[in-house]
C-alpha cells in the first residue's frame, strides 16, 4: 500500500506522461497537416485521408483557395482532381466523402462558400443519398476538431492515424481496405443488404430539398454556377427502385432537382450502366467511367448523360 | 465550460486548484474565498457572459432578504414580518424562474386556451437557474425558521456559486456546505481527498465520454430523426436514452463530487444504483436523491401540513401534486408534466400495493416492472412532443413492424415480416445490442461509483484502473457533448 500523496503524484505523472507522448507524436507526425512543421514524406494523402475523409478534406481545403468544387458521397469522391487537371481545369477541389450523406454535402457547401471565392459547384446527388432517413452528419465532428487543437493533438484517433503513417513508412505498407469477398459476392451484398438499408426506410427529403434550394438561390445571387450531377448506377440497382415501390419518388427526385438547377444525369439505362464491367459494385463506377464523366462535365459533351435544364425556381417561403 | 472539455481539465482546473491552496497557504484566507467565487463566476460566464448579472442579482437579493430575516430583531426592517420577508424572497425567486423558464409556456397555453394572440418572449434560459434558485429558496425557508444563525456575503456567494455543483447539482444544503468552507483543516491540500477526488472524477468522465455519449447517438437519432422505428430499434432507442440519462447525469455528479473533494468539500450523493430499484418508491430514493430530498422537505411536507386532517388518500394527492411540480421543474413542457404525473402515479400504486395488497412481490418481478415503467416514463421525458413519444412507444409494443436481420432473408419467410438492418434507422450497428447488454451489466452487475469510492485504497490495482480510465477517456474526448441536465 502506498500513501495517498504518492498515489496522486505517481499516477498523475503517468497520465501526464501518456498525454505528453500522445501530444508529441501527434504534433510531430501531424497526420492531417495542422501545423506542417515537420516533413517526413508520409503518404498522408492516402493513409490519413482514408482514415477520415472529412477531416482530411476540411483541413486540406482550409489551406487552399479553390474556385471549383464537387460535393457528394463516394461517387463524387471518385471524380479525382487529376482528371479535371488533365482537362485544364484550375482551382478544382473534391469535397465528396466515402459514406457521405446529403446533410454533410450541404454543410460542406457552406464551409467551402465561407472560405473560398467559388465560381462553380457540382453537387453529386445519387438517389440513395437523396434520403431523409440517411441523415448522419460526421462533418460536425471534423469541424469540431478543426476548431479545437486540443481535440486534435490529444486524441487517440489522431494517434492511430499517426501510428498508421509511421507504420506505412518505416515498417510496411498499409494495405487499403478491400471488400472481404469476390466481386460477385460483394455485388450481391451491395445490391441486397446495403440497398435494403437505404430503400426500406426511404423518406423523401423535403427538408433537404429546401436547403438545396437555398444553396441554389445563394449561388444565383453570388454568380456561382451550380449544377447537379446524378452519377450512374448499374441497371441491377436501378431496377431495385421498383422492388421497394419507390418509382414515384425516383421520378419526383429528378423532377425536383431540375426545378432547382441544371442536372447532368447519368443514371438511366444506357450502354454504360448496362455493363458490369463499368462498375466495381452496383453503386460505384470504375476509373474508366469516372474519366468519361469528368470529360462530359468539363467539356459539356454528351457521351452517355442526359441533361435537364432548370425548369423553374420555386420561391422559398 | 464543461467538465469534459480540455480547457476545463488542462487549464481552468489546475489554475483554480493551485491558486486556491496557495492563497490559503500564505494565509490569505479571505482572498482564497474571493478567488473561489471569482473562478466559479468565470466558469459560469464561460457559456454566456450575459447570464452573469442575473446570477449576481439573484445572489445579492437573496442574501439581502435572508440577512434581514436572520437579523430580524435588530434590523431596520423589523416592521416587516419575517413571513412577509420570506414571501418577498420566494416571490422573487419563483418570479425569476417563471419569467425566464416558463413565460413562453404560459403564453403559448393561454393563446391556445382562449384564442389570444399574445407574442412570445423567446428568452434564452439562463444556465443553471433551476438549480441555484432551488438552493436559495431552501436557504430562505431555513433562515425564516431560524435554522441559519449567521451569514456573510462571501460565504453565501461560495455556497451558491461553488463551481463543482453550480450547474447541475447535486442540490446542496447550506448546513452541509457552510461548515466545510469554514473548517480550517480544509484549507490545506489533503492528498487523501485529492486522490479520491481524482479517482471518482475519472469514473464520472469515463461514464460521460465513453458510455453516455455512445448511447446518445442511438437515442438522439431514434427520438429526433428517425421517421419510423421497427420493434427492435424502438426498444434500442428507449433503452439507449435510459442508459444515456443515467450515465450522463450520474457521470456529471461523480465529476462534481470528485472536483469538490479536490477542495476538501464533500458533496452529497445523488445516485445509488437507481436501476437496481425493485419499486417506484425505492427508485426515487436512489435517483437524483438531492432533488427528492428537496421536494420532500420544501414541497411535499408543506402540502401535507396544509391539510387539516391528514389521511392516506390526502398524502397520495400530495404525492401526485409534488411530482407534477417536480416534472414541471425539469422544463416548460407538458412532456415533463406527463413524466412527473406518471412517476407520481407509479409511487401511489406502489404505496397502495404495500398498504392494501399485503402481498410481497418477488424482487425480480418487482425490478422488471419498475425498470420497464421507468424506461417508459423516460420516453416522455426525452421526447420533444407527444408524437415523438408515441412514435417510440407504439413501435415498442407493436408486432406489425417486426424486422429480422437481412442475413435471414434467404433462409426463412414469414408473412408481414420484413428483413433489413435492425438498428440502421437509429444509426446503430452490430455493436448496438452489445452495448445495450453492457448497459445492463454496468447498472445491475457492478458497484456504483460511491461504493467504489468507499473501497478505494491507494494500491497498485487502483493505480492501474485509474491510469487506464483517465488516460483512455482523456484521449477519447474528440466529441464534446453537453450534459443532459444542463438544460434544466
Amino acid at each position: 500500500m502506498m500513501t495517498f500523496r504518492k498515489f496522486t503524484i505517481v499516477n498523475m505523472s503517468v497520465v501526464s506522461l501518456i498525454m505528453t507522448l500522445l501530444f508529441t507524436v501527434n504534433f510531430v507526425v501531424d497526420p492531417y497537416n495542422f501545423n506542417n512543421i515537420f516533413d517526413f514524406d508520409f503518404r498522408k494523402n492516402v493513409i490519413s485521408k482514408s482514415k477520415n475523409y472529412r477531416l482530411w478534406k476540411l483541413s486540406d481545403l482550409s489551406r487552399k483557395s479553390k474556385s471549383y468544387v464537387i460535393l457528394g458521397d463516394s461517387r463524387s469522391g471518385n471524380l479525382e482532381e487529376v482528371y479535371f487537371e488533365r482537362l485544364g481545369v484550375e482551382g478544382f477541389y473534391n469535397l465528396g466523402y466515402g459514406g457521405g450523406t446529403l446533410s454533410e454535402a450541404i454543410d460542406s457547401f457552406w464551409i467551402a462558400a465561407g472560405n473560398n471565392k467559388l465560381e462553380k459547384v457540382i453537387f453529386g446527388v445519387p438517389f440513395s443519398l437523396f434520403n431523409e432517413s440517411n441523415n448522419l452528419n460526421l462533418l460536425l465532428e471534423a469541424e469540431d476538431v478543426m476548431d479545437n487543437p486540443f481535440k486534435y493533438y490529444l486524441s487517440s484517433f489522431t494517434f492511430s492515424a499517426s501510428y498508421m503513417n509511421v507504420y506505412d513508412k518505416y515498417i510496411g505498407r498499409v494495405a487499403q481496405e478491400v471488400p472481404p469477398m469476390n466481386k460477385e459476392a460483394f455485388w450481391r451484398h451491395q445490391l441486397e443488404g446495403v440497398t435494403n438499408g437505404y430503400y426500406s426506410t426511404y423518406v423523401y427529403p423535403d427538408r433537404s430539398l429546401m436547403k438545396l434550394k437555398e444553396i441554389s438561390e445563394y449561388c444565383a445571387e453570388m454568380g456561382i454556377e451550380f449544377i447537379f450531377f446524378i452519377p450512374p448506377t448499374h441497371v441491377d440497382l436501378q431496377s431495385r427502385v421498383a422492388d421497394f415501390s419507390l418509382t414515384r419518388e425516383y421520378s419526383l427526385y429528378k423532377d425536383d432537382l431540375c426545378k432547382i438547377a441544371n442536372v447532368i444525369d447519368f443514371d438511366y439505362l444506357n450502354k454504360v450502366t448496362a455493363s458490369k464491367d463499368n462498375f466495381t459494385d452496383p453503386y460505384h463506377f470504375n476509373e474508366k467511367i469516372a474519366i468519361k464523366i469528368v470529360e462530359e462535365i468539363v467539356n459539356d459533351t454528351q457521351f452517355f448523360s442526359k441533361r435537364c435544364e432548370i425548369k423553374e425556381v420555386d420561391p422559398i417561403i | 465550460m464543461l467538465f469534459n472539455s480540455h480547457i476545463f481539465i488542462f487549464i481552468f482546473l489546475p489554475i483554480a486548484f493551485f491558486l486556491y491552496f496557495y492563497l490559503n497557504k500564505i494565509r490569505l484566507v479571505r482572498v482564497s474565498k474571493l478567488w473561489m467565487v471569482f473562478a466559479s463566476l468565470f466558469f459560469y460566464s464561460w457559456w454566456n457572459i450575459y447570464y452573469l448579472p442575473l446570477i449576481l442579482a439573484s445572489i445579492s437579493i437573496n442574501y439581502f432578504v435572508a440577512r434581514k430575516m436572520i437579523e430580524h430583531k435588530n434590523s431596520q426592517f423589523e416592521w416587516l414580518s419575517k413571513t412577509l420577508l420570506l414571501k418577498i424572497g420566494l416571490a422573487f425567486n419563483i418570479g425569476l424562474l417563471v419569467y425566464f423558464k416558463y413565460m413562453d409556456f404560459f403564453i403559448t397555453n393561454t393563446n391556445e386556451l382562449i384564442g389570444s394572440q399574445l407574442g412570445l418572449l423567446h428568452l434564452a434560459l439562463p444556465l443553471a437557474i433551476s438549480f441555484f434558485t432551488l438552493q436559495q429558496i431552501a436557504f430562505l425557508v431555513d433562515s425564516n425558521e431560524g435554522l441559519v444563525k449567521k451569514i456573510n456575503l462571501l460565504d453565501y456567494s461560495i455556497f451558491v456559486t461553488f463551481f463543482p455543483q453550480l450547474i447541475a447539482g447535486p442540490i446542496v444544503h447550506h448546513k452541509e456546505m457552510m461548515p466545510q468552507f469554514a473548517d480550517a483543516k480544509n484549507k490545506l491540500i489533503n492528498y487523501e481527498n485529492v486522490s479520491k477526488g481524482l479517482f471518482i472524477f475519472s469514473i464520472g468522465l469515463f461514464k460521460k465520454v465513453v458510455i453516455a455519449d455512445t448511447f446518445a447517438v442511438w437515442a438522439t437519432t431514434g427520438f429526433d430523426s428517425a421517421e419510423s422505428l421497427n420493434l427492435f430499434a424502438a426498444w434500442a432507442t428507449s433503452l439507449s436514452y435510459t442508459f444515456q440519462l443515467y450515465f450522463d447525469f450520474s457521470g456529471y455528479t461523480d465529476m462534481a463530487i470528485g472536483l469538490a473533494l479536490l477542495f476538501n468539500i464533500r458533496l452529497p450523493i445523488n445516485f445509488n444504483s437507481p436501476y437496481k430499484a425493485t419499486g417506484m418508491i425505492d427508485f426515487w430514493k436512489r435517483w437524483h436523491i438531492t432533488l427528492t430530498n428537496f421536494i420532500t422537505t420544501y414541497i411535499y411536507t408543506p402540502i401535507l401540513r396544509s391539510f387539516n386532517v391528514l389521511t392516506f388518500n390526502k398524502a397520495m394527492i400530495a404525492t401526485l401534486i409534488t411530482f407534477l411540480i417536480s416534472g414541471l421543474w425539469h422544463g416548460a413542457s407538458w412532456m415533463f408534466v406527463i413524466f412527473g404525473g406518471l412517476n407520481g402515479l407509479g409511487i401511489i400504486i406502489n404505496h397502495y400495493w404495500k398498504k392494501k395488497a399485503k402481498l410481497k412481490l418477488n424482487k425480480y418481478l418487482g425490478w422488471f416492472i419498475t425498470f420497464n415503467y421507468v424506461n417508459i416514463t423516460f420516453v416522455f421525458f426525452r421526447a420533444r412532443e407527444v408524437d415523438d413519444a408515441l412514435k417510440v412507444l407504439s413501435s415498442m409494443f407493436s408486432l406489425s413492424n417486426v424486422v429480422l436481420p437481412s442475413f435471414l432473408a434467404s433462409r426463412i419467410e414469414i408473412a408481414n415480416v420484413k428483413f433489413g438492418g435492425l438498428v440502421t434507422s437509429i444509426h446503430g450497428d452490430g455493436y448496438t445490442p452489445i452495448w445495450l447488454v453492457l448497459g445492463f451489466v454496468f447498472v445491475l452487475g457492478l458497484k456504483n461509483s460511491i461504493e467504489r469510492l468507499e473501497l478505494f485504497r491507494p494500491n497498485v490495482a487502483h493505480s492501474i484502473f485509474f491510469v487506464f480510465i483517465l488516460g483512455y477517456t482523456l484521449s477519447s474526448m474528440n466529441n464534446i457533448s453537453e450534459f443532459l441536465y444542463f438544460q434544466f
